[in-house]
């Protein structure tokens, strides 16, 4: 992460509120995006992101509260917020029966490039998304994967300072996944990027920061760096052929709780960063109760977003 | 901003070019216009060009049923086709005005329609001529009823437009454009005609006749007859032709009215549409 003095914020929404009707999809949301980083929102269907990424993108208003795009309130200005976004919708909407190279002149025109400088940004989203020699193939005829390319090129032709990216991966194969997430982790040295997804292992592998939203509400947010420490093993799980009683397991160096799982398995708590792994196997010789196994427990991002969209501290934010 | 508009009339008319749309448009009336030139009198046991007069005025009837038909299907996806298919969602997240958004799609449609029609029944016009089939009143003839004709069809396709803005669904865009072109062409009239027998004839004329220029698509069939000597010959509607309300400018204006505040309902209707 980039140190805080010297982020460049390019995205801020303050307090963000949207109703329908009588039900509240998103309350009180806010969050920042700067250069260089690549935010992952994460939530369940029908939490708001859907919702939150139209007004972010300036399809929808929000019913309070305000969202600026390098420095350019999306409601008081909104055609100079939008041409600091490029947004590539869930199932990019593409035009099937233009070539790529049509489709992207098209995009280029109405993102307002001069003329003379279409086909230099053409050239160049073209290439960053892979997509040489592609000019004149027609859309419909492409694979998923470089439909979602020429999606992705539409999003960045004008060299906008915000890429929102909405699942961008679904739908493809293992391959083209790859090389999609390797795009958007190079969109991420020069772009603020957001990216929904449901696709947890995707949000470690690319994204820089992390929001969970449920029922309309941020409830959890980290960067990846304490995303890892919040993950990091506070627990060894041990198999023992001649398990001795539990207060043995507990007097071990650096153990602080036991817990039996049955048929002579234990899982120990620990200090989060100083496992007592040493020692458990030393003692584990020297008592003779046949080690079989030693593994470290760590906490995954699925169980982070399970605990925080059903359990009680989804209830206890709700309730705050 | 007129950069953008003209952008996207320019992908309008060329993806109407390209699924030839706009060629089927000026094959068929091309090919009706001489159809009904050359058979038009075939009723009277002759086959082969009869008069200016009388052909105009069939051309005119063929139009009025036809152009506002052709209209209506060409724009009324313009809003909830791209809504369905997900591009106006993007398209609404560029640096772009909604009413310019929808201006350019209006305006690639509309020089779509009036060069199909000015190909379609210019092409007629061309073989009639070089065939010596009618005198120096040919071209003016055809010159107005082009204009008019396209008149109309921008008439209904921004009746079109207006449906399609408000429209959740292509299916119900769809049904409404029909209706309206049931509602307009032939519905109007018969009860126009019911209401004039209902009144045992009493209706006064200056009333019937500003009822009947009401509708677009009688308003553009009078146009069309004024200054025809086979209006005479049409009963009613030759009779309003050559009354005192209808001047040519009186009637392009009416035209001109219905396109003006339909456009105007169709953008006060896509700036209220969520996306």
């Amino acid at each position: 992460m980039i140190p805080v003095m010297e982020r460049e914020v390019l995205l801020r929404a303050e307090g963000l509120y949207r109703w329908y009707g009588e039900r509240c999809a998103v309350a009180d949301l806010s969050l920042e995006l700067a250069r260089g980083e690549v935010l992952g929102l994460l939530g369940p269907n029908g939490a708001g992101k859907t919702t939150t990424l139209h007004m972010l993108t300036g399809n929808l208003a929000p019913g309070a509260g305000r969202v600026t795009v390098a420095g350019h309130d999306l409601l008081d200005d909104p055609r100079a917020a939008k041409a600091a976004i490029g947004y590539l919708p869930e199932q990019p909407p593409l035009y099937r029966e233009l070539t790529v190279g049509e489709y992207l002149r098209y995009c280029a025109r109405l993102n307002r490039i001069p003329r003379a400088e279409v086909p230099a940004a053409v050239r160049r989203a073209m290439a960053r998304c892979g997509l040489e020699g592609m000019e004149r193939r027609l859309i419909g005829n492409l694979s998923k994967g470089y439909q979602q390319r020429v999606g992705i090129a539409q999003a960045i032709i004008h060299n906008p300072a915000v890429v929102v990216l909405d699942e961008p991966t679904v739908g493809l194969d293992p391959i083209q996944i790859r090389e999609i997430r390797e795009l958007v982790r190079e969109l991420g040295r020069e772009h603020a990027v957001i990216l929904s997804t449901h696709i947890l292992p995707e949000v470690q592998m690319v994204c820089s920061r992390v929001e969970i939203i449920h029922q309309g509400r941020i409830v959890w947010s980290a960067a990846l760096d304490e995303l890892e420490r919040e993950l990091a093993a506070d627990a060894l799980v041990v198999g023992l052929g001649h398990p001795p009683a539990p207060e043995a397991l507990a007097a071990v160096p650096g153990v602080t709780a036991v817990e039996p799982l049955g048929a002579g398995r234990f899982r120990l708590r620990h200090a989060p960063g100083a496992s007592p792994a040493e020692a458990v196997a030393e003692a584990a010789v020297r008592g003779g109760w046949g080690l079989v196994e030693l593994t470290p427990e760590r906490r995954t991002l699925e169980q982070v977003f399970v605990e925080l969209t059903t359990g009680e501290a989804a209830q206890e934010k709700e309730a705050a | 901003m007129m950069r953008q508009m003209l952008a996207i009339a320019a992908k309008e008319l060329r993806d109407g070019v390209r699924n030839r749309w706009a060629l089927a448009i000026a094959g068929v009336l091309a090919v009706l216009a001489l159809a009904i030139a050359w058979f038009g009198p075939a009723a009277s046991g002759r086959v082969g060009f009869a008069s200016l007069g009388a052909t105009v005025a069939s051309l005119a009837s063929l139009a009025v049923f036809l152009v506002p038909l052709v209209a209506l299907l060409l724009g009324h996806e313009s809003v909830v086709g791209e809504a369905e298919r997900g591009t106006l969602l993007l398209l609404l997240a560029y640096p772009l005005g909604r009413r310019t958004l929808l201006a350019g799609k209006f305006l690639g449609h509309a020089a779509l329609l009036a060069a199909a029609t000015a190909l379609g029944l210019g092409g007629a016009a061309a073989v009639l001529a070089a065939a010596g089939a009618a005198g120096e009143g040919l071209w003016p003839a055809f010159t107005r009823l082009i204009l008019s004709t396209a008149l109309l069809g921008w008439v209904f396709l921004a009746l079109a437009y207006a449906i399609s803005a408000g429209a959740r669904e292509k299916g119900r865009a769809l049904a409404g454009a029909l209706a309206a072109w049931f509602a307009f062409v032939l519905v109007y009239d018969l009860v126009l005609l019911g209401t004039l027998v209902a009144a045992g004839g009493r209706l006064p004329p200056a009333l019937f006749g500003a009822l009947l220029v009401a509708n677009p698509a009688d308003a553009f069939r009078i146009l069309n007859l004024t200054g025809l000597e086979a209006a005479e010959a049409l009963g009613g509607l030759g009779a309003v032709a050559r009354g005192p309300l209808v001047s040519a400018p009186v009637l392009a204006g009416v035209l001109a009215a219905w396109l003006a505040g339909l456009l105007g309902v169709a953008f006060h209707r896509f700036a209220r549409r969520e996306v």
